[in-house]
């Protein structure tokens, strides 16, 4: 067996629109994969079809190379870690855990072991006996994730679970998720629509919009090659600019020329992000760099970095650098030369979509 | 067994029970309207009668009819004008008076109306309380069967009917609206009338809606109050059926009470509907 | 400052207006007189009167046998239908979502007529008479709606995704009913049974017009007694069925705000 899950061009349609167009994809066993987009881009609907709560409209799924594609959610080898507040609230924590092996009507002793396998992996020894609306958002979602967890699925399913929680709890379970799924080796299929987050966390992403997947590779693959468009935008945030290329040469309205290496000749667009971009007060020549020279406009300070706008001609380039106290920052006004290293622009054609 | 199944399994017995114990009786309705009452008190459905329709006009339906509207307006306005107050009122109180006021409101308005009907009665009869208090102004002996008793006996069962759904539309006003029309208006009256009164419109409408439509239809009520001699379009209603076996009829008036309700009503929301903020 | 005074005097005129009657008259049916405009002592013996007397220990009986019935086919029906309605959106759905407010709505005059008419036209092609059989069905065709509109309100988005999850934790569908549906919705459940008990042993016009001889329910019978004029007899009548609904209102109400809570 190859992979633990398959999509076969599959499409799923309601009645007024086309939630997801001809997917395809697979995932390896002991994957962590990321449906990555923006809301209504479809992931949340394909994350429903593997948990057996939607059914395709055509297409095949495969879990472990068994169709399933009408299988009711009870029967299949999947478990899912819902949005936000999806636990039991006339159940205790303790009995919210165990819901899925008692259904299944496990012995005592097993669901006693069962639970203390998965209370060592993630901490929740103190609540048992509390019921859910004692709880904070991030408790209850850890409760979720034990609650799943302890079914040992084939391929666990988490529908955006950090969403509704706070930037240092959200981060703080990012490594909890992550290093609990490298320990147990599940199959994980994680919905997103934080870049960071999937770039962290994820062994492959999918990168989605309007019903389709555009690109599926690893995090670096993903962030320093895209092959279209839209990735390129989505991911980090790039400065971007429209003109034609000639001869390794980009030219726009905003630049006379900057050079990209080996691409072919045509309409599209560079993209520069900037955090690969360096400063200084001096012009730069070599032949491995561009260099343009602007006036520096704002400065926002972001604590641990700085964003720096600058005025190049009559557009504006955005360079982020980390907050080394030693390190010279120019004042707004100043005259200023940005440069950064010519492979490192990233160009899409137009006809690459 | 599939989703489906189950999902029929729980959903249609009881809608076939409704089809065939409701649905289907409401059609018999119609037949009756156009049968014709024999001399021994049955109907009878040899052909399609029209006697029901010419009875209304002789049987002078449209005094009764006038009535039951007159009657059922001045409920209404009696109920609005004691009830939005009360409403106002308990708005601005803590909030466990608040429920509490509502709690004392509400009780009434499920229990046995025939008691609370009876315990009006007991009031307006011959040496009952009100009987005595009027009669100091006027020479009464009693209240009881007088279009007076029966008003004031319709209004003390269905006054919570327009109490409640008014206060749920003011509760939710929120109290920042209250502030900004205060900046607005120097004026607290006019204040009251284009912010408080119109946003809580939704909440009269109901409760007018909710005073009206019973108050057509009454029987009871004015059957014990107003005596066998008062005629409403209840009473006269029932009165078909069950003394002088004109059942054609009787279908026909009741049919009638069915519809002007379901006039009220849409007429009601439409206007609801047109207010839409 | 005047219209706050106006206001309260309206408040407090409300509530007297509405709860006087009320006490008054069941004060008097511990007086010891007939006349009930004097005192002349404590007594329960109207009461006592009451528990010899046949005829509406009869009607008590009939009542409660009716609306112990009536309740349970009308749960059945409407808990079923209101599942149903949650979990099935077609076109046929939509148009029973609407119609089932017409027994809500529909004035009791009518109902009564038309249900008449309905026993009677069958009794030509079946043995029924009218009496308790017909008086039950007649409170289920319209309790049924309350049941729905009740339960229903209360089937909410949340508890659609508690649902999902339960499936997903290999719940069957007779499982999710029982382990999650049954849970979530016992609030409006028992308010439920509640009122549709009080609703129809409170029933009055269509009882009377589908009831037969010797299966009268109370409030027909104390409706006749009460047509005759104000005696004790009846004071101590309407206060036991004023009492008993409210016991039984004031456990609705209390319920519904418990689930209010949640």
């Amino acid at each position: 067996m190859t992979y633990a899950l398959k999509f076969e061009n599959v499409s799923k349609s309601f009645s007024t629109t086309d939630a997801i167009k001809d997917i395809s994809f697979e995932v390896a066993k002991g994957e962590f994969f990321s449906l990555l987009g923006p809301s209504g881009c479809g992931k949340t609907t394909i994350l429903r079809i593997i948990a057996g709560l939607e059914h395709p409209t055509s297409g095949n799924v495969y879990i472990n190379e068994q169709l399933i594609n009408d299988k009711e959610p009870h029967l299949r080898p999947v478990n899912t870690v819902f949005q936000s507040y999806s636990l039991f609230p006339h159940l205790t924590v303790k009995e919210n855990i165990i819901f899925g092996l008692k259904i299944r009507k496990y012995e005592k002793k097993e669901i006693e072991s069962s639970l203390e396998e998965v209370i060592s992996l993630i901490d929740l020894k103190d609540y048992l006996n509390r019921k859910p609306h004692q709880l904070s958002g991030g408790e209850q979602q850890r409760v979720a994730i034990a609650r799943a967890l302890i079914n040992k699925p084939e391929v666990l399913l988490m529908d955006e679970p950090l969403g509704a929680l706070d930037l240092k709890l959200r981060e703080r379970l990012q490594v909890e998720i992550k290093s609990i799924q490298e320990s147990t080796k599940i199959t994980t299929i994680y919905v997103t629509h934080d870049q960071t987050e999937a770039l962290a966390m994820s062994d492959k992403i999918a990168v989605m919009s309007k019903g389709e997947i555009l690109q599926v590779d690893d995090p670096e693959s993903l962030y320093e090659r895209p092959t279209n468009k839209f990735v390129s935008n989505f991911l980090g945030n790039p400065n971007v600019f429209k003109g034609v290329i000639k001869n390794d040469k980009f030219i726009s309205d905003e630049f006379e020329e900057i050079a990209v290496t080996n691409t072919k000749n045509g309409p599209g667009l560079i993209f520069i992000r900037p955090e690969i971009i360096s400063f200084g007060f001096n012009k730069v020549t070599s032949p491995s760099m561009n260099c343009v020279e602007g006036v520096v406009e704002h400065i926002l300070y972001r604590g641990s970095w700085l964003d720096v706008i600058v005025s190049v001609n009559n557009t504006k380039i955005e360079i982020s650098k980390e907050n080394n106290f030693d390190l010279s920052i120019p004042d707004e006004g100043e005259k200023i030369y940005l440069y950064w290293f010519i492979n490192k622009t990233w160009v899409v054609l137009d006809d690459e979509k | 067994m599939t989703r489906n199944k189950l999902n029929n399994i729980l959903g249609l017995p009881g809608i076939i029970f409704l089809s065939v114990f409701f649905f289907t009786p409401s059609l018999f309705i119609f037949r009756y309207i156009f049968g014709s009452r024999t001399r021994t008190g049955k109907t009878s459905f040899d052909k399609i009668y029209f006697d029901s329709f010419s009875q209304l006009l002789d049987f002078n339906v449209l005094p009764i009819i006038n009535k039951s509207f007159v009657t059922a307006f001045f409920v209404t306005l009696i109920c609005f004008i004691v009830g939005y107050p009360f409403a106002y009122y308990i708005k601005k109180l803590s909030t466990t008076m608040k429920y509490f006021s509502l709690f004392l409101i509400s009780i009434p308005f499920l229990t046995n109306f025939l008691s609370r009907t009876y315990s009006w009665k007991i009031l307006v009869s011959k040496n009952g309380l009100i009987t005595k208090y009027v009669s100091m102004f006027y020479d009464v002996s009693s209240l009881l069967f007088t279009d007076f008793s029966v008003v004031l006996g319709m209004v003390y069962v269905y006054l919570p009917f327009m109490i409640l759904p008014i206060f749920t539309s003011l509760e939710n006003i929120e109290d920042s609206l209250l502030e900004s029309a205060k900046d607005l208006y120097a004026n607290p009256f006019k204040a009251f009338y284009y912010v408080t009164f119109k946003l809580s419109l939704p909440g009269v409408i109901a409760g007018i809606v909710l005073t009206f439509i019973p108050s057509l239809g009454a029987y009871i009520i004015p059957q014990i109050l107003g005596g066998s001699k008062s005629m409403y379009l209840g009473n006269f209603t029932v009165l078909q059926f069950i003394q002088a076996s004109n059942w054609p009829l009787g279908s026909l008036v009741s049919l009638i009470i069915l519809l002007f309700m379901v006039f009220a009503i849409n007429l009601l929301f439409k206007f609801e509907g047109q207010r839409n903020l | 400052m005047n219209r706050t005074l106006f206001l309260k005097l309206n408040y407090v005129f409300v509530l007297v207006f509405i709860y006087l009657p009320i006490f008054l008259m069941i004060g008097l049916s511990f007086n010891e007189s007939k006349y009930f405009n004097q005192w002349t002592g404590f007594t329960l013996q109207w009461y006592q009167e009451l528990l010899q007397n046949q005829n509406i220990l009869n009607a008590l009986y009939n009542s409660i046998f009716v609306a112990v019935v009536s309740t349970l086919l009308s749960i059945l029906f409407g808990f079923g239908i209101a599942l149903y309605l949650f979990r099935v959106k077609n076109r046929f759905t939509t148009f029973v979502e609407k119609f089932i407010y017409v027994p809500i709505v529909i004035p009791d005059v009518t109902m009564a007529a038309m249900m008449l008419v309905f026993f009677v036209f069958i009794s030509n092609f079946l043995e029924i008479k009218l009496g308790i059989a017909t008086t039950i069905i007649s409170h289920t065709a319209f309790n049924i709606s309350f049941v729905t509109v009740l339960i229903g309100s209360k089937l909410t988005r949340k508890l659609k995704v508690l649902e999902e999850v339960a499936s997903d934790l290999y719940a069957n569908h007779f499982q999710v009913i029982k382990q999650v549906t049954l849970p979530f919705v016992m609030p409006a459940l028992l308010a439920s049974i509640i009122l549709s008990f009080v609703l129809s042993f409170d029933e009055v016009v269509i009882s009377m017009f589908v009831t037969g001889p010797g299966s009268t329910t109370l409030p027909v019978y104390v409706f006749s007694m009460i047509k005759k004029g104000v005696t004790p007899a009846v004071n101590s009548v309407s206060s036991l069925m004023l009492i008993f609904s409210l016991i039984l209102v004031t456990g609705v109400l209390l319920l519904s705000r418990k689930d209010n809570l949640k």
